[in-house]
């Protein structure tokens, strides 16, 4: 009997916990709804209006399509190819110095000692300001004969920085660091956080230099967010455009176009969005290529881990 | 534990003397553009340049607030767009940030990467497409068509802020709240939320500051209804650009958001340290 | 229902009706145009004149005149968007005739063959300024405003043996730097690459709008432009975007300055050699000319060679979809006015399309007749590149390549370009 009557209420227990499963099943639709629907909308069709565009070329009449004849002829320009590369110096040496620079930033903070936390604010200021701001205030500096930074570096560059094609490069390069550092030393800080101090103690007491310290014991913790930032960083620097449009506009020539700067020129400069359409879809795959090696990175981390 | 005083001091002068450097240069430019903001217009362009104006003056300030509609009318222009679009994003980010936490059904995963996937798309082209939709619908030139696009284009980010938030908070509480007989909602409208609310902050804020300096899109879909960023470009006349006027536009543009940065960055910083993106 | 109600409903509803007639031809004199001039906050003598205009049109018609500034660079391309993404279009917009290709293939603009041929302002057209607002299928497609052409300015002082714009007077210079002037950009392409690779003999488009740019004629200009920079004789700054180059004349560092008719009205506050300082508005020119300092001579040309100045039309066109296409042509009768012209045309920098507007006291000083007949002489209009704006930005962007990297060859890198332009034009056409 009373077996009997725990079986019915386990039965009906079951059917419960199948009702609210069921609902719950759905919880997350209607959770994830109002999101889903602003990206699709605003997102998501855009960017397949996009890729229908970077297969056709543009009249007043409409669109007439003209297969891949968009892509072809980008792959064969060399002033896109050459942007590809220089995309590629820029993003590298972003990324090298808004995390190297961040990771330092978040270490000596990390150290807790006292008043530390206003420098964060200090270098929360550049973050703030908008890249057009930034950017003329920063080609302003280095102008020959009227810009200050360019004379006090003078003796060590020489003249007309800005005018120099690695020298432009670094000024864009250093701007766009300077602008993004703040938030790479904020989620590195974060990550140190949840370090325990002992660890750190520890690891200093151990008769390693620093240098081994931090490569054999801190890193492997915060690896996760190392990816993390690296990342956001990544796709950060390859979508840069207004920073180095309002500092060089690309130039002098072609020395600071990157691929995100020639598609601004093909576009909003020269009004071909079907060809500029067919940069964005390459840059596009270029962002997927580098998230898809750092996600893979990412997942051997957490096959080890288990 | 048992490092010497002397060691200690050592440490502490090194690491702010470190910082001290990192933190005047990372300064500098922006104390540049104050002092160049009032500086005269003859004062500008000297051979060779200085950091003083040679004379203080306020004749910059006095053309940026008083010859434009800078004040008037820019910045609550931009001070819309980027109220709203924040604010709209904490919801929408939230609710989707804590499914992503806490659900897993068949997709979810793929899901969530799209979403994030969305992050890599260089957001130049889509205005194309974005200005077509406007327009077909009447809404170029307003401040719901930017606060529509502002919020799109800072949602896969927050979503993914606003997930590790979630992550970090044990899911031992909310189903404490189940038992204690809550629905999903409510346990997530009563525990979690108030747990998350540090995160919720952050991405508004992030997105706040984000949007009050964006430009390309602002010049596109609303170069009649201007925004800050925009306006500068009244301060550029064609063939020139007058460096304090430029200076002292940045300087009213940058202040209302630097203030509500600083008044808020205890809240911010601690949400975003303690809430420990570890994705 | 009385028949007194009735009546009074009638009356009102006929009321309602005459009010709305009347909102809608006073709307129909309300047009929006797009030009490149800041109205909201007047930087300089184009800004002002247009808020002028405004406050004129406005108390003259009634009706309500919306500027909406535009970006120099971006207007023309900004308009075609305008059309081929369906966006809100102006009822007239300022537009440069080198575009009007692209407007051309793109059926941008409104048909004005009937309005331009019945005005009465027609027959005091400047022939050649209508020709080039004149589409290759012989439509009118913009009512021809301004003629701007580019001169070179020169500090006296800096040319003890005298200054004529060509090469071998340059390099009298005594100031730090011979010569100051825009290179980058599609601007630098019209106002400094073109004028001297013609006065060398090189000619940049076929007439389908295709790019010649391998000629000897075209590599020896660019030869010469590279010694320049190797020499020191021109600030760097001119490679650079923007328009900071011009710092070096304003404090006469550099001797001369590579100029567009217009010039005057950004340049200023100049400072002559001899620490003369002059004012603060378009006024500085005009009076360091006036006092003897500043002299203007035709564009910087081969040293024996006839010089080459590049003259650029502006004109008001009617979008096609504008809005309110009569209040438009209403818009472009009035504005053409040949006072208004005349107006428009000193403020902003060029010699205004009608014979009338010309003959007016404002363009009898020394300053206007110069430029007139320097443009009479020597304008050259632009190359015919079907794409204009890619094919002149593409240009200058080869060139200031290859002043940065003086090894690299001149030949191969114009071919290279060269290919690359052509072939993204067979593909647009």
């Amino acid at each position: 009997m009373t077996t009997l009557r725990t079986r019915t209420l386990e039965a009906s227990t079951a059917v419960q916990i199948a009702r609210r499963s069921l609902f719950s099943r759905l919880t997350p639709l209607w959770l994830l709804l109002p999101a889903m629907i602003v990206l699709l909308v605003l997102q998501v069709y855009p960017s397949l209006y996009s890729i229908f565009l970077s297969l056709h070329r543009q009249r007043r009449a409409g669109f007439e399509f003209v297969g891949l004849t968009n892509f072809e002829l980008l792959l064969n320009n060399t002033g896109f190819r050459e942007s590809l590369a220089r995309t590629l110096v820029f993003s590298g040496w972003y990324v090298l110095l808004t995390m190297s620079l961040g990771l330092l930033i978040a270490l000596l903070i990390n150290r807790r000692l006292k008043f530390t936390g206003w420098y964060l604010v200090v270098i929360f200021v550049p973050w703030v300001l908008s890249d057009v701001v930034a950017g003329t205030m920063w080609r302003w500096m280095f102008l020959e004969d009227y810009g200050l930074l360019q004379e006090w570096l003078r003796p060590i560059f020489g003249s007309s920085i800005y005018i120099n094609p690695s020298g432009a490069m670094g000024i864009v390069i250093l701007a766009s660091v300077w602008r993004a550092v703040a938030f790479s030393s904020v989620l590195f800080l974060g990550a140190l956080q949840t370090v325990p101090h002992e660890i750190l103690e520890s690891a200093s007491l151990d008769g390693a230099s620093r240098f081994q310290r931090f490569w054999r014991v801190i890193f492997p913790l915060i690896r996760p967010t190392f990816l993390i930032a690296l990342l956001l960083t990544s796709i950060r620097s390859v979508n840069t455009v207004g920073l180095i449009l309002a500092t060089t506009r690309g130039g002098p020539g072609t020395s600071t176009e990157t691929a995100s700067v020639y598609l601004y020129d093909v576009t909003w400069g020269q009004g071909n969005f079907t060809r500029g359409a067919a940069v964005s879809v390459v840059l596009f795959v270029i962002n997927v290529v580098l998230t898809l090696a750092y996600l893979r990175l990412i997942t051997r981390r957490s096959e080890m881990g288990s | 534990m048992v490092r010497s005083a002397s060691e200690k001091r050592l440490d502490f002068l090194t690491t702010h003397s470190i910082l001290l450097v990192l933190a005047l240069v990372f300064i500098f430019p922006v104390v540049y553009t104050l002092m160049t903001s009032f500086k005269s217009r003859g004062d500008v362009l000297t051979r060779p340049p200085t950091i003083m104006p040679r004379e203080w003056s306020l004749e910059a300030y006095d053309t940026v607030i008083n010859g434009s509609p800078m004040v008037r009318t820019y910045i609550p222009n931009t001070f819309i767009n980027s109220f709203f679009s924040s604010l709209l994003i904490v919801p929408l980010a939230g609710l989707a940030g804590y499914t992503f936490s806490r659900y897993k059904f068949r997709g979810s995963r793929a899901l969530e990467l799209t979403v994030l996937g969305l992050m890599m798309i260089p957001g130049l082209t889509n205005l194309l497409p974005l200005y077509r939709m406007a327009s077909d619908w009447g809404l170029l030139n307003t401040n719901e068509i930017m606060i529509a696009v502002y919020t799109a284009g800072g949602l896969p980010f927050s979503i993914w802020i606003v997930r590790s938030f979630f992550d970090a908070i044990p899911r031992e509480l909310e189903e404490a709240a189940m038992i204690d007989g809550c629905t999903p909602i409510g346990a997530l409208w009563r525990v979690i939320v108030p747990l998350a609310l540090p995160g919720l902050f952050a991405a508004f804020l992030l997105n706040f500051v984000d949007t009050w300096n964006e430009f390309l899109a602002a010049v596109v879909l609303a170069i009649s209804d201007k925004t800050a960023t925009v306006g500068l470009y009244d301060f550029q006349s064609s063939f020139e650009i007058a460096y304090n006027v430029w200076a002292a536009a940045s300087i009213v543009i940058v202040i209302p958001v630097l203030a509500v940065f600083l008044a808020l960055r205890n809240i911010f910083f601690r949400a975003m340290l303690e809430g420990a993106l570890k994705g | 229902m009385t028949k007194w109600m009735r009546f009074s409903l009638l009356i009102a509803v006929l009321g309602i009706a005459a009010l709305g007639l009347g909102v809608v031809s006073a709307q129909d004199r309300s047009i929006t145009i797009w030009t490149k001039f800041n109205s909201d906050s007047p930087q300089n003598s184009q800004d002002e004149w247009m808020a002028a205009l405004i406050a004129d049109y406005n108390a003259e018609t009634g009706g309500t005149l919306t500027n909406v500034t535009r970006p120099f660079d971006t207007i023309n391309v900004d308009l075609n968007l305008a059309i081929l993404a369906g966006g809100s279009v102006p009822d007239v917009s300022y537009i440069d005739a080198t575009a009007l290709t692209q407007f051309y293939v793109n059926e941008t603009l409104m048909d004005l063959t009937e309005f331009v041929t019945s005005a009465d302002w027609y027959d005091d057209l400047s022939p050649a300024a209508l020709a080039a607002c004149t589409a290759p299928d012989g439509a009118i497609l913009c009512v021809p405003t301004i003629t701007q052409g580019t001169l070179m300015y020169y500090w006296v002082d800096a040319f003890p043996n005298g200054f004529d714009g060509s090469i071998d007077a340059l390099a009298g210079a005594t100031t730090q730097y011979q010569i100051t002037g825009k290179s980058a950009e599609q601007f630098g392409f019209e106002v400094f690459f073109f004028p001297v690779i013609a006065s060398f003999g090189g000619t940049l488009a076929d007439e389908n709008g295709f790019a010649t740019w391998t000629q000897p004629e075209t590599v020896e200009a660019i030869e010469w432009i590279r010694s320049l920079h190797t020499a020191g004789a021109i600030p760097e700054t001119s490679l650079a975007s923007g328009f900071d180059y011009e710092n070096n004349f304003k404090d006469a560092s550099a001797g001369s300055f590579i100029a567009g008719s217009w010039s005057y009205v950004y340049l200023n506050p100049v400072t002559a050699p001899d620490g003369t300082a002059f004012p603060a508005d378009s006024t500085s020119i005009p009076s360091a000319l006036e006092s003897g300092e500043l002299g203007f001579a035709p564009p910087l040309h081969k040293t024996g060679s006839q010089p080459v100045s590049f003259i650029n039309v502006n004109g008001w066109a009617i979008p096609y979809n504008a809005p309110n296409p009569e209040g438009a042509m209403a818009f472009i009768n009035w504005a053409m006015d040949s006072v208004r012209l005349a107006e428009y045309a000193a403020a902003y920098g060029g010699l205004p399309t009608r014979q009338s507007s010309l003959d007016m006291e404002m363009f009898q000083t020394p300053y206007w007749i110069g430029v007139a007949e320097i443009l009479n002489e020597y304008g050259t209009p632009p190359p015919a590149f079907f794409d204009y704006g890619a094919g002149a930005s593409l240009f200058a962007k080869t060139v200031v390549d290859l002043i940065l990297n003086p090894s690299r060859d001149i030949l191969t890198a114009l071919e290279q370009a060269q290919n690359e332009y052509n072939a993204e034009i067979a593909a647009m056409m």
